[in-house]
């Protein structure tokens, strides 16, 4: 599921561990792709504020993400 | 004449390890996460102290303590400090470009996790049954 999504960090974990990066998606409900945030820092996340304004971003435009 | 204590010093070097320290509390919070701002103005504070503390020990070793364990201490708090500086402003930018990851626009690739219960949930059916707004994929690692 990570490497699906291209969001593995090798060695970034305890002990060189495989972990996934920090990162966040925002999908519509026709399944498309409406925002993502690939941070250049792990120190650095989506805040929840953030994520609730892109998803209301995309409601006018929902009926046209669905119908795709 | 009895050589003073060499105050400022000490007090720099307090500032500066309590400083970068602070950051593995302020780590639980977004507003001193992002920048570790906090822990920069105690490397500022302390650098005027060292300063002084320092130049008086050598110009005034009669009066003033403070050549050696100073100097230790400068070392010392220019190792932690460029430590810090390395970890929180380059090594926790060094991650993967990830340039297959699903951009906008992009269909999301389905997948089933295990919910809480351990039961699975695969987005499109998620999607196709649920009818959300929006679905959120979070991708975390660590405590926050």
């Amino acid at each position: 599921m990570i490497r699906r999504y291209d969001v593995l960090h090798p060695g970034g974990g305890p002990g060189e561990a495989e972990i996934a990066r920090p990162a966040e998606f925002v999908i519509d409900p026709g399944g498309v792709v409406r925002w993502v945030n690939l941070t250049e820092s792990i120190l650095v996340r989506a805040r929840p504020e953030q994520v609730l304004a892109a998803v209301a971003a995309m409601g006018p435009a929902m009926a046209q993400g669905a119908g795709k | 004449m009895k050589r003073s204590w060499n105050a400022p010093i000490w007090i720099g070097f307090l500032v500066l390890v309590a400083g970068l320290f602070s950051y593995h509390f302020l780590l639980r919070f977004p507003a001193t996460r992002d920048v570790p701002w906090v822990s920069l103005v105690a490397i500022a504070v302390a650098i005027p102290f060292f300063a002084v503390g320092l130049a008086r020990a050598f110009r005034e070793p009669q009066r003033y303590r403070g050549r050696i364990g100073g100097t230790i201490a400068a070392v010392v708090a220019l190792g932690l400090t460029g430590f810090f500086l390395y970890a929180t402003l380059v090594g926790v930018r060094q991650i993967p470009a990830s340039k297959g990851a699903p951009q906008v626009g992009s269909r999301a690739p389905d997948f089933t996790l295990p919910d809480q219960d351990g039961n699975p949930v695969t987005l499109s059916r998620v999607i196709s049954e649920s009818k959300p707004a929006a679905v959120v994929l979070v991708f975390y690692r660590g405590f926050w």
